[in-house]
């Protein structure tokens, strides 16, 4: 009986272990910094980390504005990461945008990984429309 | 997108995002509490030697201000490497937002930082743990 316990016992904390290995290498592919680019213009840049074991982060949004004969950018936007779920090479998460008139839209994001260090962005609320944006992780900022 | 003289550009994630649908969040930041939040909410840059050390970025999605921050890693003049955290424990009191940190060299101790508002958008940033002796860098929130 006691040899069984011993043998359940070694099977929960194998599986235990298997189950944080798996979450830290999954966060693996995600944890660094990823800049979006759209037309050859910086767009945005997305910090990740998973210092608590689960993945967190940051969303910047550039604002740019076309003056001195080129686009520059006038203004970041900062929003913290909403509810990131990591879902195989897929990371979803909302943000809390506040508009102009100042009424609060939350959009939902969805990143595809497409293969190590690439990836595509896309707001699944933002209607038919809403472009799909590339994004690259910067390669000094992998673990 | 092609950008007019005249015209301020919403990067496309912007853009895609104030269309968004409304979601409803855990926490709802306060009229008041938003005000506040507001003096800490963006990208804070700290720089050594006229090249980029920290990046911090602030957001207030949830309610609360929280965020990442970046070390640069540097040789010989150079970034060699981008470190991304997420802050654990932020408070905001007064002038003062703390937080800490996971420190890279040992995973297992939580480092103590301090950002001070010493302006509209400058502020001083202390880690009395980083080094040897107690550190302390200029911020600047960028535009």
């Amino acid at each position: 009986m006691k040899h069984t316990i011993g043998v359940i016992a070694l099977a929960l904390v194998a599986l235990c272990a298997s189950a944080t290995a798996q979450t830290a290498s999954n966060n693996d592919f995600w944890v660094g910094i990823w800049h979006a680019d759209a037309f050859g213009m910086p767009t945005g840049t997305m910090t990740l980390a998973a210092d608590t074991g689960t993945l967190g982060g940051t969303l910047v949004l550039d604002i740019i504005q076309d003056k001195d004969g080129g686009p520059h950018v006038v203004e970041q936007e900062a929003h913290v990461l909403v509810h990131p779920q990591v879902d195989g090479r897929r990371l979803s998460f909302d943000v809390r945008m506040q508009k102009r008139d100042g009424s609060v839209k939350v959009a939902s994001f969805v990143v595809q990984l497409n293969s190590d260090g690439k990836a595509s962005l896309h707001c699944a609320n933002c209607g038919s429309d809403a472009p799909v944006v590339d994004m690259a992780r910067d390669p000094d900022s992998a673990r | 997108m092609k950008l007019g003289d005249r015209c301020l550009a919403l990067s496309a994630l912007a853009l895609i995002a104030c269309a968004g649908a409304p979601v409803k969040l855990q926490a709802q930041a306060t009229p008041g509490s938003a005000a506040i939040n507001a003096r800490w909410v963006g990208v804070w840059e700290g720089r050594t030697i006229d090249l980029p050390g920290l990046t911090l970025t602030l957001g207030d999605d949830t309610g609360d201000v929280t965020g990442t921050i970046v070390d640069n890693v540097m040789r010989d003049g150079v970034i060699v490497g981008h470190m991304a955290h997420v802050l654990l424990h932020p408070r905001v009191d007064g002038n003062t937002f703390s937080f800490q940190v996971k420190n890279d060299r040992n995973p297992a101790e939580l480092l103590d930082m301090s950002l001070d508002l010493t302006g509209g958008s400058t502020a001083l940033l202390h880690c009395p743990k980083c080094g040897a002796t107690p550190f302390s860098m200029a911020m600047e929130k960028t535009p």
